[in-house]
């Protein structure tokens, strides 16, 4: 579903991201770990054609975000660290107007059940956005995806700053979609919630992807060795 | 002065310099006042030039007169020219007096209605209404639009200039983050908010007194008796004007308002104050005391006697108007003679006597107006603040009234000059070309510091209540 | 495309209309706009009814001023006012300015006289609150206080990378934006187009103005076009700005030069570079170029004289008096016309330095798209400085025809040498026909404004072109 190919990011001499190769798969959850400034931001960013990638290609579903753009844009969904919403509209307001830009208009009665479904308390449906704590904007990002039919799902340490009950939710959330075939690409500082949830994982560092395995193949214990042991050098 | 101040005007003065575009902003100001003195000036120096051109003329004028006297009379011309300047029959229409309105020096720097009214007439012994309505020439596009002189520059791009120099006093401060690091301070944030306003009124007040001195200095002498009160008088008035503009701000910043809301509110007030109350009240005004010029246009008209060929007609008119004139009543012994022309001056003289009334009632329609108006200036300090300016360099309504009534007597003593000599028959004599009528304009200087003194004080009084605002509200509301 | 930018103008007037601010401003708008074309139509109407009263008035004194020599009616003359236009209680334009009554009388042109602003206190100088000046100052404010934060608050809230996810290309929001800012504005205006349409039905019945339909559907046009320029102005700052506050100054600054600073300095510029000659200069002139001739070598007396030759030849006669005509009365026309001719002459230098100076403004519209629509609408609305000429050289059209039928009146039934033996009656008086006027058709007076119109077309074309342009360019700041 999401493929980057030799992708490379250069912003005068200094290199974001060095020729990232990179498949995820529908069903799959891929974490990519590292510091800040390691190129995992730089890689969200490319897939979503924010930044124009200097060398190489990201694909989704085959196609080049930087030539398909509108249509690869259709198929995927986008959840940055802080989600934010327009403050003067309602939940279900801001949802409503973000599916109908991706032309997916539908019944109110269905969005407020994908909000609830998502995890959003009923009573904060119509409430006006600014009333919203962060994990609940997050929640509303849930619903848009689920709204959209997203295929693919780009997720930008998504649960930075959610308290432990908030970021349990999500991972619950995102797994749910995992079922539902969504390809998932999520950055993350956060190893437990990496190993908990994701199905593959990847270390980053300078821009360069370091490792890249399968969840199960590590324990928790020798994942966080790696990534520490990475760090230091 | 307490160590705290000083420290607090110390950094001022380094973030001031150290920001560019303040420094541009106020250079540019700098320039623009400059520009308006000399734009101003140049618009005076036109005026005073016309009225040396008509001055030439008139002495010319009079000089050809004199000069007839002693010329043989050779040719019909001069003939024709002795007799104008002799037989007050052709005289008392034909000689063109001159009543000037000089402008004072420092109409350059607040130009007012000066481009609306003419400020010179030439004056015959002919109805007076005739000569009192002709308009100078001038654009009406450039009448709308105004002019850019130092009184635009003071009333209109100095608040700009304030509210772009201390809009964010507060709200920048909160939006750069350092507003926690001020509040553990043990001064007070209206202490701190105080004193960088009134470092930044000093900076401001201080460039406009200084381009306001260099136009009065450089428009004329302010130690003449009739500049220095006028000079005083502005400078008073831009120290307040200012100050009243830096209270608005100061009670906009006390509510705490983020940057955007607080320029916005800025801007809002400087329009409401510049544009929309004006403009409103402008209409209204117009409106309610409406003022209808049409039946006066008609006693410009110039007319005889119905039936010019009828002496009797002719006495008829001499008497009424002797009934009116008592110290020319003695000479109806000689009516006899030359009462053609005695008809004509008569009539003239009269007519204007009919019309009076009417013009009474005109000019008293327009300043009931104008004082609705001026009452109203309470509640705009900006318009009262231009209505002083133009009163302090005399170029308001009210001097162009005192014109207009100057130029009524003087038509007056014009016309009696020559009716006195037309209606007992004599001529006009070499000799008396040294005692002909010449113009002054009486003013009262007293009633003039008082309308200055009072427009200075609504605006002081306004200025003390929005401080009062900005004092309580600061402490109160919580940012 | 069209569906995505129906949802952002939606969502944008949800958001609009939950701030109070917004609210306020609309309310303060419609009740500005309602005093001013209330204040417009309680003027217009006064007016109206003391010309059309004086009009009478001036029409029976001339035909009831009696028996008498043809030359003394010249001399008793006549008045003319401007009239009223029935749009100028939208634009009140220059009318403040320009004087309303005119003497007309034999050998002489007076100036207008009475400008309304000579009756008003100099506050009269910070103008007049019409419904043009609400739509040319007043809600370029408002657009500007809707539109600043256009992109800077989704910048600064961070949904821009969120709009921009949803596959929402940037000439998508900018558009969405520019119909929701201008949907707002109109739904503010709409009551007014109402009362508009629905007073013209109800008052017109001026003849003064020609094909009022026609002007106020191009007012229409021109102002639509001018809020449109201002929104997308607004929108394409807002869009290079970095923060929202940066974004309010810029147009703020932009504001205030286009609205007030660079229309008056340009007025003044015309002023300095253009001098206009002083009254009693430029009557002086006149005055010594028909004594000394134009060309300063033929007097009076020597135009006279050959005019006495010129018709003792025609007629084949020695002596004036066997002309059977009254030459008194050729002689008089004669001078009239050689007046009128020098007249001319110098009234076409003082228009054309009116001209020069107004050419300024009118250059000045591609630095500030205020002046070219403030000049079109005062154009239509007929309370320009073309029009007020226009109504001055019908009315001194109307005084030659005058003149003239006395003065042929007294060439043809009077005798040489009498002037009190002859008099004439309301026949002659009733001869000259009542003065009426009527404005130059739409399409001569915007013959006129041509600048203007392409000064505005291009202001329109390059908003257009920034904002395309931009927006290509622009990549998704993070």
């Amino acid at each position: 579903m999401l493929e980057a190919i030799d992708l490379t990011k250069k912003y005068g001499d200094f290199t974001a991201l060095k020729s990232l190769n990179l498949t995820i798969k529908e069903g799959e959850i891929f974490c990519l770990l590292g510091a800040n400034g390691a190129g995992k931001s730089t890689t969200i960013n490319l897939f979503l054609n924010f930044i124009e990638a200097t060398k190489g290609s990201a694909t989704i579903n085959n196609l080049d975000v930087a030539k398909y753009a509108k249509e690869t844009k259709e198929l995927l969904s986008y959840i940055p660290e802080n989600l934010m919403l327009y403050k003067n509209l309602s939940g279900l307001e801001n949802l409503s107007f973000f599916c109908g830009l991706g032309g997916k208009t539908q019944h109110k009665d269905e969005l407020e059940n994908l909000l609830e479904e998502s995890g959003l308390q009923v009573d904060f449906i119509q409430k006006r956005v600014s009333s919203y704590s962060k994990g609940m904007r997050q929640k509303v990002g849930i619903a848009l995806a689920r709204a959209r039919g997203a295929k693919v799902l780009l997720l930008d340490e998504p649960t930075s700053g959610l308290d432990p009950k908030a970021s349990n939710e999500f991972s619950e959330l995102l797994l749910d979609m995992k079922e539902k075939g969504v390809a998932t690409l999520m950055t993350t500082h956060d190893l437990f919630r990496a190993k908990d949830t994701g199905t593959h994982i990847g270390i980053m560092k300078e821009g360069v992807l370091l490792e890249k395995f399968e969840t199960q193949q590590v324990s928790f214990q020798d994942l966080e060795k790696m990534y520490l042991k990475h760090m230091h050098n | 002065m307490s160590s705290v101040t000083r420290t607090l005007i110390h950094y001022e003065w380094i973030s001031f310099i150290r920001n560019r575009f303040q420094i541009i902003m106020l250079g540019c100001i700098f320039l623009l006042g400059i520009y308006a003195i000399y734009y101003g000036q140049s618009e005076i120096r036109v005026q005073r030039e016309t009225i040396k051109d008509v001055l030439e003329i008139e002495k010319e004028e009079f000089h050809q007169y004199q000069a007839s006297f002693k010329e043989e009379l050779a040719s019909v011309g001069e003939k024709r020219k002795l007799e104008i300047a002799s037989d007050p029959s052709y005289a008392w229409h034909r000689h063109g007096y001159h009543a000037i309105l000089h402008p004072h020096d420092y109409a350059a720097l607040a130009i007012g209605q000066c481009d609306l009214h003419p400020y010179y007439y030439r004056l015959t012994g002919m109805s007076l209404h005739y000569q009192l309505f002709e308009n100078e020439i001038a654009n009406p596009v450039k009448l709308y639009v105004g002019n850019f002189d130092l009184s635009f520059v003071l009333i209109y791009l100095f608040p700009l200039l304030i509210i772009a120099f201390t809009y964010g006093l507060y709200s920048g401060e909160k939006e750069k983050g350092v507003l926690p690091l001020l509040h553990i301070q043990t001064v007070s944030l209206r202490k701190i908010i105080g004193v960088r306003l009134a470092f930044y009124f000093c900076l401001i007040t201080g460039i406009a007194v200084l381009i306001s001195s260099i136009g009065l200095v450089t428009s004329g002498s302010i130690m003449t008796s009739e500049n220095y009160l006028a000079a005083l008088f502005w400078i008073l008035g831009v120290i307040l004007y200012n100050a009243f503009w830096f209270a608005i701000v100061f009670s906009i910043v006390s509510f705490k308002m983020n940057s955007s809301s607080t320029a916005i509110c800025a801007a809002g007030i400087w329009l409401l104050f510049l544009t929309i109350i004006p403009a409103l009240l402008n209409v209204w005004i117009t409106a309610s005391y409406p003022i209808d010029s049409t039946p006066l246009a008609e006693i410009t008209r110039r007319t005889s006697l119905e039936n010019e060929e009828d002496e009797n007609e002719a006495k008829v008119v001499i008497q009424e108007f002797l009934e009116h004139n008592p110290h020319l009543r003695g000479s109806d012994s000689l009516i006899k003679n030359n009462t053609l022309a005695k008809a004509y001056a008569a009539l003239t003289s009269l007519k204007d006597l009919h019309h009076k009334k009417d013009v009474l009632q005109y000019t008293n329609q327009v300043h009931q107006r104008n004082q609705k108006a001026a009452s109203l200036h309470w509640i705009n300090p900006a318009v009262n603040m231009q209505e002083i300016f133009i009163q302090i360099a005399k170029t308001d309504l009210n001097t162009y009234h005192q014109f207009h009534s100057a130029i009524e007597s003087f038509h007056h003593t014009i016309s009696d000059f020559y009716f006195q000599k037309l209606f007992w028959d004599q001529s006009i004599e070499p000799e008396d070309y040294s005692k002909l009528p010449s113009f002054t304009m009486k003013t009262d200087e007293v009633q003039w510091q008082n309308l200055i003194v009072s427009g200075m004080t609504k605006v002081g009084v306004v200025t003390l209540l929005f401080f009062i605002l900005g004092f309580i509200t600061i402490e109160k509301r919580k940012g | 495309m069209i569906n995505s930018i129906l949802l952002i103008a939606k969502k944008e007037i949800v958001i609009a209309l939950r701030q109070n601010l917004i609210r306020i401003l609309a309310v303060v708008i419609m009740v500005l706009l309602g005093v001013a074309l209330y204040a417009g139509y309680v003027a217009y109407d006064q007016q109206k009814y003391s010309i059309n009263n004086a009009e009478e008035r001036e029409r029976e004194e001339w035909l009831g001023q009696g028996d008498k020599h043809p030359h003394i009616a010249a001399h008793y003359g006549t008045f003319v006012f401007k009239p009223k236009t029935i749009l100028s209680l939208f634009d009140f334009g220059l009318d403040t300015f320009t004087g309303t009554s005119i003497y007309l009388e034999a050998h002489y042109q007076h100036e207008s006289m009475f400008r309304p602003a000579q009756d008003h206190s100099s506050m009269i100088r910070f103008g007049e609150l019409s419904a043009a000046l609400v739509l040319q100052i007043l809600i370029p404010l408002l657009l500007i206080f809707l539109a600043f934060p256009a992109f800077t608050s989704e910048k600064e809230n961070g949904t821009l990378r969120l709009l921009i996810s949803q596959g929402v290309s940037y000439t998508t929001i900018i558009w969405g934006k520019i119909v929701a800012y201008i949907s707002m504005v109109f739904v503010i205006l709409a009551p007014f187009f109402m009362i508009t349409i629905i007073g013209y039905a109800v008052l017109e019945n001026s003849s003064t103005i020609p094909d009022t339909i026609l002007r106020i559907l191009l007012l229409l046009a021109i102002y639509i076009l001018y809020l449109f320029i201002f929104v997308s102005l607004s929108v394409w700052v807002s869009m290079k700005s970095s923060t929202s506050r940066n974004a309010l100054l810029t147009l703020l600054t932009a504001w205030i030069l286009f609205t007030i600073i660079i229309p008056k300095t340009t007025a003044n510029l015309g002023e300095s570079l253009y001098p206009l000659p002083s009254m009693k200069i430029y009557r002086e002139a006149i005055q010594k170029d028909i004594t000394d001739g134009l060309d300063g070598k033929s007097h009076m007396r020597l135009r006279g004289k050959q005019l006495k030759e010129e018709y003792l030849q025609r007629y084949d006669v020695d002596s004036i008096h066997k002309i059977p005509l009254n030459f008194e009365g050729i002689r008089m026309q004669a001078g009239e016309d050689y007046g009128n001719m020098v007249y001319d002459v110098h009234w076409k230098r003082l228009k054309e330095l009116f001209n020069k100076q107004n050419h300024i403004s009118s250059l000045s519209s591609f630095i500030t798209p205020y002046l070219a629509v403030r000049n079109l609408s005062m154009g239509l609305a007929a309370t320009d400085l073309y029009t007020s000429i226009h109504f001055q050289k019908k009315t001194e059209k109307y005084r030659r025809e005058l003149i003239r039928k006395m003065n042929m009146d007294m060439a043809h039934n009077s005798r040489y040498g009498e002037f009190y033996e002859y008099t004439a009656n309301k026949k002659l008086w009733e001869t000259v026909e009542k003065f009426t006027y009527q404005t130059m058709t739409a399409s001569e007076i915007l013959s006129l404004y041509s600048i203007e119109i392409i000064s505005l077309c291009f202001w329109a074309g390059l908003v257009l072109f920034l904002l395309n342009y931009s927006s290509r360019k622009m990549k998704p700041v993070l």
